[in-house]
């Protein structure tokens, strides 16, 4: 027992030992390494940088001839560094050092490392250095096992590839793992109007996924193009697909697409309509104002929410009828015209009007006021009476919420 | 056989249990680091890929409420407002409530964002104390200010949780100060599985001892004190090779609640956060666990080891004593609550081992360490005490806490390395060693007395005395 006992205090001793050690040799040896690839490329970086502004046809005479095995790291950092920074001529010639030093037939041999990571490296390092001959391939990672793989090898196409990069990428969208084709519609969606055509050619054979990242992907690119199209994917059965067709035309902001919104405020799925509502209020359909009132009725919040809003940013208009809308039999609309009269910031623009002398404005203003404290929402009134600078305004409105008069104020 | 003979027998079998004890959970621990290890260095693998910049971009991204509850915070809770109006995200809320503050929280929130009040209805999906006003600001569109009766921390986050509009909450503790990727590092398993992932928790790093300016960590130091450096090592060790390893056995039972993001659908129909308890976030994981795997929903909960918070630390005793004592009676009420848990397969992986283990070796751990030396000491005035042997098993107990220590401190060093000087590092592997002659036994005392507390059914919070956070040099105030 002793013994045993013996041996596992020499044995989690020695572990403690090895493992201190581990940390120090790590620190230590990471630390040194980094300080002599700084030294490396402090001295590396001028000369490359001015091959890459130049002519000369080569970058080996600026790093001395061959490459070195040990500067082998320091100048593919610089290289991709610079790649990441800079467009045109200059990209492209940072593109060819990197060809030229043999970095780019590495990566492509990389892509079938056993290792995911460095398959993942490699797709990514050949996006960077724009190598066109990878495109077949990257495409062919598009399958890998790993979706981390999928998404550098989509990033990359998406990065070189051009209209020849389109057709695989939108396949790809079928992705079974959500976070790559999330990532993968951003890289299409990043790749703007090259890719409308091809996403509503192949949208019938996409699968449900694939559809709705189709629909986030036009809805971001926001081309004029596919406005008629995804007006008749409001009529879809799948209430995502409609929802997701309305965040897009409101996205697009085409104003012809305000009557195919406006119908969809009354579709009987409540995240179509609050969509829908959000929708109009970005291409500011003036003609919207009375649905939009109505979907202030709205059993659900959002839609009441959205369209409180929308009218907000139609202006004016929108503004009168959420003045009217105080007046309303419904206490949920009534609630969503005054939250949004005040974060609009309209109450307290008509509060300022109470201090002016007698007129029609200010007739206007009491009116208002005198509504809220109808419906009983007079928190930012009562705040007003007590904190608002000008006494006159305090007094005016300490008359219309029924209290007497703070005696100070004018600080909160 | 004489009182003494059957004293002797009991402190034999008593030496007995302890020594399978302690076999037993010092497996557990080798596990859960070697599982730690190997999650830890796919994760960093995987984090080399983030391309969080992309996702911020992205429409895709789920927005998020981000809920502080603020009580008497008037030192800190601007700084920490500003501080999560820089993190990088797309859509996303503030939502803070000030929990009946009785310093100047409300007006301090108030002068800096020139908030007004809003009349703004809501659904009460959440039973909470009366919204006393909702504040907004017409400047700061996503920033809204909740004014309600005292309540608690838990009756807090539920008012904001009513009051959020978003499908995902983050609850961020107010004297915390999030890193700039930390909501985009921590939603991504919400995108990456958006039916399945409820909760996920990011690791959280003492604040106490860095540079803090316009409510970003700017220099990353260790504190003075050796109380808090105590705290850090500890925190290493339960958030790199605790976490990290439960969460990969789909067993996590605890999000901190300085930092965690939750789906708010499943967090309202378990009825939100309970009042009744003095650990909120453990208590809230554990009955998401139970709801989830009652209705038999396939779920995750998630632990993400980068995302990183700031939290202030008890820096004396006294403090740290009722911050332990909160923390283990809120354990053993919640474990009481979901004793239907315990070994319970109904309940997988989480009722027959999580369960178990929190309950034998989080809760019970204590009274076996303290009662370890109660009988030392009785064997010694019993004449029975083997020397060799006990000094032998001292040496194997110390020497397996250093080492858990150090592998927590290796797993950082290989990983984020958030401590990058050799200063550092050294004081680290020193006080991984010094926390096991004295703090560690401190520790063990202060949770039996708080399991005498819930046996005599004392509730207090236990104030934390907050010294703000250390301003870097330059900024505005300057104050350390």
């Amino acid at each position: 027992m002793y013994a045993v006992l013996a041996y596992s205090v020499l044995a989690i001793g020695g572990v403690f030992l090895v493992l201190t050690g581990l940390i120090v040799a790590n620190k230590a040896w990471r630390e040194s390494r980094d300080a002599w690839r700084r030294t490396r490329r402090r001295t590396l970086e001028p000369a490359i940088l001015s091959w890459a502004h130049g002519d000369a046809p080569s970058v080996r005479p600026s790093i001395g001839g061959a490459l070195k095995r040990r500067d082998r790291l320091v100048v593919e950092g610089i290289l991709l560094d610079h790649a990441q920074r800079v467009r045109g001529v200059e990209r492209e010639r940072l593109g060819r050092a990197l060809d030229d030093l043999g970095y780019v037939d590495r990566w492509i041999r990389g892509l079938s490392s056993w290792r995911w990571w460095q398959r993942a490296e490699s797709a990514e390092k050949l996006g960077i250095a724009g190598a066109f001959r990878a495109i077949d391939r990257l495409v062919r990672s598009l399958a890998d096992d790993v979706p981390e793989v999928r998404i550098r090898a989509a990033k990359a196409l998406g990065a070189v590839g051009g209209r020849a990069a389109v057709a695989p990428l939108v396949q790809a969208l079928r992705e079974p793992n959500r976070w790559s084709t999330i990532r993968i519609a951003d890289i299409l969606a990043g790749m703007r109007h090259d890719v409308v055509r091809e996403l509503m050619d192949e949208y019938p054979k996409m699968n449900r996924d694939a559809r709705l990242a189709a629909l986030d992907i036009l809805a971001k690119i926001r081309s004029l193009e596919p406005v008629a199209w995804l007006e008749e994917r409001l009529s879809d059965p799948d209430r995502d697909v409609r929802a997701r067709a309305c965040h897009a035309l409101g996205a697009i902001g085409s104003p012809d697409s305000g009557p195919a919104l406006v119908r969809a405020l009354e579709d009987p799925e409540w995240p179509v309509r609050a969509v829908a509502a959000k929708g109009i209020g970005r291409i500011r359909h003036a003609a919207a104002v009375q649905p939009l009132c109505a979907a202030l009725r709205d059993r659900e919040w959002w839609v009441r929410a959205n369209a409180a809003e929308s009218l907000r940013l139609i202006g004016p208009k929108g503004i009168e009828a959420l003045d009217r809308m105080l007046d309303d039999r419904d206490v949920y609309a009534r609630h969503q015209a005054v939250l949004m009269l005040q974060e609009s910031g309209e109450l307290d623009r008509q509060v300022e009007l109470l201090g002016r002398p007698d007129g029609p404005e200010r007739e206007a203003a009491e009116f208002l006021v005198r509504r809220f404290v109808r419906i009983g929402q007079v928190g930012r009134l009562r705040e007003l009476q007590e904190t608002h600078r000008d006494a006159k305004v305090r007094e005016a409105l300490a008359a219309l919420l029924g209290i007497a008069a703070a005696p100070g104020g004018g600080a909160p | 056989m004489s009182w003494v003979g059957w004293l002797t027998e009991a402190v034999v079998a008593f030496n007995v249990f302890v020594l399978v004890y302690f076999l037993v959970l010092n497996s557990i621990y080798l596990w859960l680091f070697l599982v730690s290890l190997v999650e830890v260095l796919r994760f960093v693998r995987r984090t080399f890929f983030s391309d969080y910049r992309q996702i911020m971009q992205s429409e895709m991204t789920w927005p998020i409420s981000v809920l502080v509850a603020a009580h008497d915070e008037e030192k800190t809770i601007v700084d920490t407002v500003r501080s999560l109006m820089m993190v990088n995200y797309g859509e996303f809320e503030i939502i803070v409530v000030n929990d009946g503050s009785t310093d100047r929280t409300l007006r301090r929130l108030v002068e800096a964002f020139d908030l007004r009040r809003m009349d703004r209805v809501y659904k009460r999906s959440i039973p909470t104390e009366a919204v006393r006003a909702v504040y907004g600001s017409l400047a700061h569109a996503n920033l809204l200010v909740v004014d309600k009766e005292k309540g608690g921390k838990s009756d807090a986050l539920n008012a904001g949780i009513n009051l959020s509009r978003y499908p995902l909450f983050c609850s961020i503790d107010a004297d915390s100060i999030i890193e700039d990727n930390a909501l985009l590092r921590v939603v991504k398993p919400f995108m990456e599985r958006p039916n399945e992932t409820v909760a996920a928790g990011g690791i959280v790093r003492i604040v106490n001892g860095c540079e803090v300016r316009d409510g970003r960590v700017v220099k990353i130091e260790l504190p003075d004190r050796p109380i808090p450096i105590f705290q850090v090592v500890e925190y290493l060790r339960a958030f790199l090779t605790g976490r990290v390893g439960w969460s990969a056995l789909q067993s996590l039972m605890i999000i901190s609640g300085a930092f965690g993001i939750y789906r708010k659908q499943e967090v309202v129909e378990v009825g939100g956060y309970s009042r009744y308890t003095e650990t909120e976030d453990l208590e809230l994981v554990v009955r998401l666990h139970e709801y989830m795997r009652t209705r038999k929903r396939k779920y995750r909960i998630v632990f993400v080891p980068d995302p990183v918070c700031w939290t202030e630390v008890p820096e004396s005793l006294k403090v740290l004593n009722r911050q332990r004592n909160r923390w283990h009676r809120g354990l053993v009420r919640t474990l009481w609550d979901n004793k239907r848990m315990m070994l319970n397969p109904r309940y997988g992986t989480v009722g027959m081992f999580a369960f178990p283990y929190f309950f034998f070796f989080e809760m019970l751990g204590p009274f076996v360490e303290v009662a370890g030396y109660v009988v030392v000491i009785l064997s010694l005035l019993l004449g029975i005490l083997n020397l060799e042997f006990f000094l032998l098993f001292l040496g194997i107990a110390i020497l397996y806490g250093i080492f858990l220590s150090i592998a927590a401190i290796l797993l950082e060093e290989i990983s984020f390395r958030r401590y990058p000087g050799w200063l550092d590092l050294t004081k680290l592997v020193v006080f991984g060693i010094l926390e096991n002659f004295g703090y560690r036994q401190l520790n063990a005392l202060f949770k039996v007395k708080a399991f005498w507390d819930v046996l005599l059914r004392r509730r207090s919070w236990g104030k934390m005395e907050r010294s703000g956070f250390r301003e870097a040099r330059g900024a505005a105030g300057g104050q350390t």
